[in-house]
């Protein structure tokens, strides 16, 4: 597979939830393919099964019809070659920074020495270096979520899949955080799935936002975005880039419509 | 220097206990030494029942009897509770199972179950440790599978989304999300037990401290009677401090997530 291949292949997946008695119909029929190194972020109604199709890519959760594919081979359960982003983080708040971003190195079995060696590299990588030893309560919601991205990238991942990384930030931090993934991923590209509800944020990070329907999710458009690589700070004020908000905007604007 | 320091900053943070404890004893001797209520001994006369007990061998024979009865039920009530606890909280069917009894058992007197024991274990020391045990165990149970339930399903989800299993889920997740709960249940458990080994000495086989609060009892000894009261509740609140130390200790995070 070469640089472009195809990494992710979502076809025709559909999941159901059973709630009180009632079959509930979160995706339906939803098909779409992730390149090697390809920026992806998927935006939708709420409720139109986001989290769901990132928990099926993780392999927490199985699809209930079609089939999800990641490098080639069908996804049972989670692998290395995944890590996830988690909204509200997910931290463990009886370890330190340090303890966990070293904690997936901890599940893989690796000696300590080794793991809190990788754990400091991708603690520095997020800008948290001298902070290995807080808690997390100690830090702020950005350093906190800065940890829960060091904790993905500690495993090295082919994917990196995102649920609303930013969406419980405030609006300065979240920007912030847009502009370090964006460096991040220019200076060590990785396949990268990103769930959001924040346009500008999908089109700034984006090489393809893909836009679902409301429930039953499907896929109802997908834009790529005409923005250059490398893309910096100063693309936010282009006029490419309000056209492309706009596109995707039109889009969304009708699904939403209640 | 440090320990005098230590010492100052206990008793000053002790200060509202002593200041309420004072005025208590006061009235006490006061009403004692009036001879108004004939089963109130002043508490120095209580002091010096107490001291009296502790001259002779007896005491320390019977109370070590007592604490290792204690010890034994209380291990074997942490360790099955705990087990059981992480089960219930765990599994659904263990819980079906075993929730209805549990239930059950924990809101029957205790006192009822002393009997049962007798007819059981008989009249020796192992009816004694299973009350010990039985006292405690469910407090110990219900409160460990309230804390595993208490555990996050997204700090689970994100140890699952990193390949652990039900070991590691277990041991990095679960119990340390756990671990205030399983000490609260540790706490009651041991004042439980505590009230266990006493009960089960005076209702089974008229032994250790129980036995002891019998005879003075049955002698009329409200001095000693009283003394032997207040070294139950000294050693009560002494090993319940001693777990509230342990917690500290373990649970460092408590409270700021
Ligand atoms: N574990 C679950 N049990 C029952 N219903 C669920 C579960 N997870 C999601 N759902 C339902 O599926 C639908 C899609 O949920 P989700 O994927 O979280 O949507 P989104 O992330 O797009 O807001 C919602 O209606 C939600 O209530
Ligand atoms: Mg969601």
């Amino acid at each position: 597979m070469g640089m472009n291949g195809t990494v992710i292949e979502v076809s025709e997946v559909s999941r159901h939830f059973r709630i009180a008695g009632h079959e509930l119909t979160a995706l339906f029929g939803l098909s779409f393919a992730v390149r090697r190194g390809e920026f992806v972020s998927i935006i939708g109604p709420s409720g139109c099964g986001k989290t769901t199709l990132l928990r099926m890519l993780a392999g927490l959760i199985e699809p209930h019809g079609g089939q999800i594919r990641v490098g080639g081979r069908p996804v049972r359960g989670p692998g290395r070659d995944r890590a996830v982003v988690f909204q509200d983080f997910a931290l463990l708040p009886w370890e330190t920074v340090l303890g966990n971003v070293a904690f997936p190195l901890e599940i893989q079995g690796l000696p300590r020495g080794e793991r809190e060696e990788r754990a400091r590299r991708a603690i520095a990588l997020v800008g948290l270096a001298g902070f290995e030893a807080s808690y997390p309560y100690q830090l702020s919601g950005g350093m906190q979520q800065r940890v829960g991205l060091a904790r993905a990238l500690v495993v090295d991942p082919e994917t990196l899949l995102m649920d609303e990384p930013f969406g419980a930030l405030d609006a300065q931090t979240r920007h912030l955080l847009q502009d370090e993934v964006l460096a991040l991923w220019q200076a060590h590209p990785k396949t990268v799935v990103m769930v959001t509800h924040d346009m500008e944020e999908a089109v700034y990070l984006s090489d393809r936002v893909l836009i679902l329907t409301a429930r039953p999710g499907r896929l109802a458009r997908e834009v790529a975005v005409p923005l250059p690589r490398p893309r910096d700070e100063s693309v936010r004020r282009s006029a490419a880039f309000a056209e492309a908000v706009e596109d995707v905007w039109s889009s969304l604007r009708t699904l939403v419509a209640a | 220097m440090r320990d005098a320091g230590r010492v100052r900053r206990w008793l000053r943070a002790r200060a509202a206990g002593v200041a309420a404890v004072l005025p208590v004893l006061v009235a006490w001797e006061v009403v004692g030494r009036a001879g108004l209520l004939p089963a109130v001994p002043p508490p120095s006369r209580v002091a010096a029942a107490g001291v009296a007990l502790a001259a002779r061998g007896q005491l320390w024979q019977d109370g070590l009897r007592t604490l290792a009865a204690l010890a034994a039920g209380f291990a074997l009530a942490a360790a099955c509770g705990l087990v059981l606890g992480v089960l219930m909280g765990r599994f659904r069917t263990v819980d079906a199972v075993c929730g209805l009894y549990v239930d059950l058992f924990q809101s029957t007197p205790a006192a009822a179950k002393v009997p049962v024991l007798v007819l059981l274990f008989g009249l020796g020391r192992a009816s004694i440790v299973a009350t010990v045990f039985l006292f405690a165990f469910f407090v110990i149970t219900v409160n460990t599978y309230a804390g595993v339930r208490t555990a996050s399903p997204r700090l689970i989800e994100m140890a699952r989304s990193f390949g652990a299993g039900e070991a590691v889920l277990l041991r990095r997740v679960i119990l340390p999300a756990a671990l205030p709960m399983i000490f609260a249940g540790l706490r009651l458990g041991i004042g439980r037990a505590v009230n266990g080994a006493v009960l089960g000495e005076m209702l089974i086989s008229i032994v250790g401290i129980g036995g002891l609060l019998m005879y003075y009892g049955g002698a009329f000894r409200a001095d000693a009677v009283l003394a032997l009261v207040l070294l139950i509740v000294a050693v009560a609140g002494v090993l319940m401090g001693a777990v509230g130390m342990l917690e500290r200790r373990v649970v460092r995070w408590a409270g700021r997530g």
